[in-house]
């Protein structure tokens, strides 16, 4: 009994001495409790509001205590297959975007063959484009009018909608993420390991099936985990692709909605496609990552065994040939297509598109930049340093504080959305239509990739580093900005590349959250697809991929500029 | 400007499963006098530089407290402390030039540009990288990276200055330079220092006095003299330097003289303090203080194993069932036993240091 009184004290203790030591650093306890105050506003209330909103009774859409709405969406058989669907998506489309990414990731780490560098630039185009633009090229090419089916198969109406181009669709938009995860797993994966097994007597596959997959296994298990998450929460893909006969949770939430007027009825949609998302996220993230053998620090060292017999080398290459074309083409078609006069009857170059663009989308482009422009710097910054405090600071709620704003990485978009409308509606928080929220959700929606990418280059950099600077009298934001900020430039540049493309590109919780006001380029290009316009929508995306692609330019100057740091001599 | 370490505790909590607590630094008090330079020595995990991150402030201690001078910095955190620490992987900035990084702790200070300049020259002309400013770190060799890490620390006129292993990421001829270089400036400068370093000769070399820990704890604290010759625990004795450890027992002490029962017959010794007869006895006595194959002797031995070291030979005898280490310096002058020669044993009654059991 005493000794557990001690303890108690104890611990009592330790916590007024950090107590005492925040308050000696004012500026690190305010900065603190700033970042918890805005993750609870802008991430924990829209989706205690959500969870509110579907326990509405009946059609009233006041917030209460009644699994109505439940009962109702599980008694409608279309809504169950949504559920189904949705699931079963999720499952096939990142089986298949593994099985891309790993074969072209291990045809660049581990085989010897040609145009590795041109592989991988083009595993990382679908990246910076808009989610459905490949939703778009599968239009453009087996589409009713459709370049192959139409033009070339001499097909009308070719069955494109549904499951088919679905993960075709997915598949090539996801297949970017397994290959950049598993390619970071597999140059991390020691060769030296693989050599010892080739010098144990190890044939080939063994080696392969006994070492290098055993070692990828858990990389592998995480890249499935994210895939299915953002396959759950696509809402571009299947509301181009999908049809009323394939429906799909996240559509469903939205056409509930926007198209029924029914909140609560979206709410509980939102609600039973957030338990699989968050499922699967709390398994990647407190499970399979604990599992992982991959150390993060060292260099990649080459191995000098061939680790695929010659015939092999081949088929993979072919292999990623293949990928390379597909992606191409569908990229390429989006090209032709936004100067082309009218799809699948007249080719001839126009530059139409591109004056009917400017007319109806001058100010929609505007918007969307200085959305950009504004949530960029601001998301950049809050994930470095988030990451900072998580890795480097000792504080009271640091788990909850990494937990809470790595969240909104599984919160699909559409639950997102709906809950930024039903909480930042009245006074005082009465955002909606405004600039703030459109930023506000971009910003907390897309941290968790910056704060990631800062906890992997800070376990990197030895702390000594920054403790030294503290031992020279520097303070917490002294640090920050003098040493741990230009140390991570690296990550810091990415996270604000992703933050900005992301900013470009989203559209499942934007399309919620866009006025007459302030509207988005996506929800334009999504609204042209949706009314059949082609070449408008091909267009409008291109503009849109020439202005990520000068922005990256931009900011790449910017963080070399404002860091000073010297990248030609890079540590 | 002294330190004073009081009763000073730390707990950490284990990362496994169960959260035990483990002590990593026990009840440690200690006076450092002004301008004195003090090596805290131990094997890894003893405690030392646990010890030094709460002087450094990087650490809170769980119980006792920390002056410097006058004034508790217990709970300062460390940019607030009057210290300033050399690191053991040197912790330079990576991103900045090798005057950047020396001029960083003045640039947070606001001194002016040109006051800056100057001293960062003056401060690179003491450690002897006058015109090397204008580099980045990964232009610059590991003793020359040591050199920016001492200069970085010393440029802001610390009154305490704190050393984490510094030297061991150098290869050998290099280390022995530096610490002497160390030596010298810290002289120069009048600074009271901490040096933490698991190398004791690197302790006996450059510290006016050593601290040897062991589990947390300090086990002796001495001049590098006291420390060698005069161990109070057989962990001491041990750690510092070679050692032999014999059995024995007190026949009759008269004044400083020993008589003790040792390889089945009487040897006296000098002993300082009064000791009872029949005290059982762990004689203290280093390799190179055995003499081997001369008059007089105590006992005769076996040559067991002879180890070839240029400056001079390690030997093992056995003497009454038991192993001696025995090193004679100058193989050329003295000579080489082979393996199973018999030989004599001596020691001069002055150099053996006993402990009771």
């Amino acid at each position: 009994m005493s000794t557990i009184l001690l303890e108690t004290k104890q611990r009592g203790r330790r916590v007024y001495l950090e107590l005492q030591r925040l308050a000696k650093e004012p500026w690190l306890a305010l900065s603190i409790l700033a970042i918890f105050t805005l993750l609870a506003l802008f991430i924990v209330l829209p989706l205690v509001k959500v969870f509110q909103m579907s326990l509405a009774s009946g059609e009233s859409s006041v917030a209460g205590g009644s699994v109505a709405m439940y009962k109702e969406v599980f008694q409608s058989w279309y809504m169950r297959k949504a559920l189904v669907n949705s699931l079963v998506t999720g499952v096939l489309s990142a089986l298949l975007a593994v099985l891309v990414g790993f074969i072209m990731a291990y045809t660049v780490t581990r085989v010897n063959v040609p145009f590795k560098k041109f592989f991988n630039l083009v595993s990382i185009v679908p990246v910076i484009s808009p989610p459905f633009v490949s939703a778009l090229s599968i239009l453009l090419l087996f589409g009713n009018n459709g370049f192959v089916t139409y033009n070339l198969l001499g097909i009308r109406n070719f069955p494109i909608y549904g499951l088919r181009g679905l993960l075709i669709a997915q598949t090539i938009t996801f297949f970017p993420v397994a290959y950049l995860s598993m390619k970071g797993v597999l140059e991390a994966i020691n060769p030296a390991l693989e050599d010892a097994a080739f010098d144990l007597g190890a044939s080939r596959w063994r080696v392969f099936g006994k070492i290098t997959l055993p070692l990828a296994a858990p990389g592998i298990a995480s890249a499935l985990l994210v895939i299915f998450i953002e396959s759950l929460a696509d809402f571009g893909n299947p509301l181009v692709l999908a049809g009323s006969n394939y429906p799909t949770l996240a559509v469903q939430a939205y056409l509930e909605i926007t198209g029924m007027y029914n909140l609560a009825g979206g709410a509980a949609l939102a609600v039973i496609l957030l338990i699989p998302s968050v499922s699967a996220f709390i398994l990647q993230k407190y499970w399979v990552s604990k599992k992982s053998y991959v150390t993060v620090s060292g260099k990649p060292t080459r191995s000098t065994v061939k680790s695929v017999s010659g015939a092999m080398q081949w088929i993979l290459f072919a292999f990623c040939v293949v990928v390379s074309i597909v992606v191409l083409v569908f990229y390429g078609i989006i090209f032709v297509g936004a100067f082309s006069r009218a799809w699948g009857f007249d080719y001839s170059f126009t530059l139409r598109n591109f004056s009917y663009v400017w007319d109806v989308g001058y100010k929609t482009i505007v918007d969307t930049v200085t959305v950009a422009l504004v949530s960029t710097p601001i998301s950049g910054i809050l994930g470095m340093f988030i990451a900072f405090l998580v890795v480097r600071r000792n504080f009271i709620g640091k788990g909850l504080m990494e937990f809470t704003s790595m969240l909104s990485f599984a919160l699909p978009g559409t639950v997102v959305g709906i809950g930024y409308i039903l909480a930042f509606n009245t006074k005082p928080l009465l955002l909606t239509g405004t600039l703030t929220i459109l930023v506000a959700n971009f910003v907390f929606r897309y941290v968790p990739v910056g704060i990631q990418n800062g906890i992997a280059a800070l376990h990197q950099i030895d702390p000594g580093i920054e403790e030294a600077a503290t031992d020279l009298g520097a303070s917490s934001q002294t640090v920050f900005r003098r040493i741990t900020l230009p140390l991570i430039s690296p990550a810091f540049f990415s996270g604000l590349v992703f933050a900005f493309v992301r900013a470009m590109t989203a559209i499942s919780a934007a399309i919620f959250l866009v006025s007459a006001d302030w509207n988005l380029m996506t929800v334009q290009i999504l609204a042209q697809v949706s009314s059949g316009r082609l070449g408008a929508a091909a267009a409008f995306s291109l503009i849109l991929v020439g202005i990520i692609l000068v922005a990256i330019f931009i900011i790449r100057i910017l963080v070399d500029r404002l860091l000073g740091v010297k990248f030609e001599t890079r540590f | 400007m002294g330190v004073v370490l009081k009763n000073l505790r730390k707990e950490f909590e284990s990362p496994d499963e169960n959260r035990r607590k483990v002590v990593a630094v026990d009840d440690v008090s200690l006076k450092i006098k002004e301008g004195e330079l003090v090596t805290l020595l131990g094997p890894s995990g003893c405690g030392k530089t646990t010890a030094l991150r709460m002087i450094s402030g990087f650490e809170i201690p769980t119980a006792g407290k920390i002056f410097f001078g006058d004034l508790d910095v217990t709970n300062l955190p460390p940019d607030r402390r009057d210290s300033a620490m050399v690191f053991q992987n040197y912790a330079i900035f990576p991103h900045l030039t090798v005057q950047d990084n020396v001029g960083f702790g003045l640039t947070v200070r606001k001194l002016s540009k040109p006051e800056i300049a100057q001293r960062v020259d003056a401060i690179l002309d003491l450690v002897g990288l006058a015109g090397l400013g204008k580099r980045m770190p990964d232009q610059l060799s590991g003793g020359q990276q040591q050199r920016v890490a001492l200069a970085r620390a010393i440029v802001n006129e610390p009154r305490v200055l704190l050393f984490d292993e510094p030297l061991s990421n150098l290869d050998a001829k290099l280390r022995e330079q530096m610490r002497s270089e160390i030596r010298r400036i810290q002289q120069h400068l009048g600074i009271t220092a901490v040096y933490v370093t698991h190398d004791q000769a690197e302790a006996m070399a450059i510290s006016d006095r050593v601290v040897i820990m062991n589990e947390g704890r300090i086990e002796q604290e001495g001049t590098p003299m006291e420390i060698y010759n005069r161990p109070t625990s057989a962990f001491v004795a041990d750690f510092i330097g070679k050692v032999n450890f014999i059995d024995a027992e007190v026949v009759k002490c008269v004044g400083n003289a020993v008589d003790l029962e040792m390889w089945g017959q009487v040897i006296t010794v000098e002993h300082t303090e009064p000791l009872n007869q029949g005290t059982k006895v762990q004689v203290v006595l280093r390799p190179e203080a055995v003499h081997l194959g001369g008059e007089p002797s105590y006992a005769t031995g076996v040559i067991s194993s002879v180890v070839y070291l240029g400056s001079m030979v390690e030997y093992t005898v056995l003497v009454q069932g038991t192993s001696i280490q025995a090193e004679v310096s100058s193989p050329i002058e003295h000579g080489i036993y082979n393996e199973g020669d018999q030989v004599s044993v001596y020691f001069s009654p002055k150099v053996p240091h006993l402990l009771v059991k």
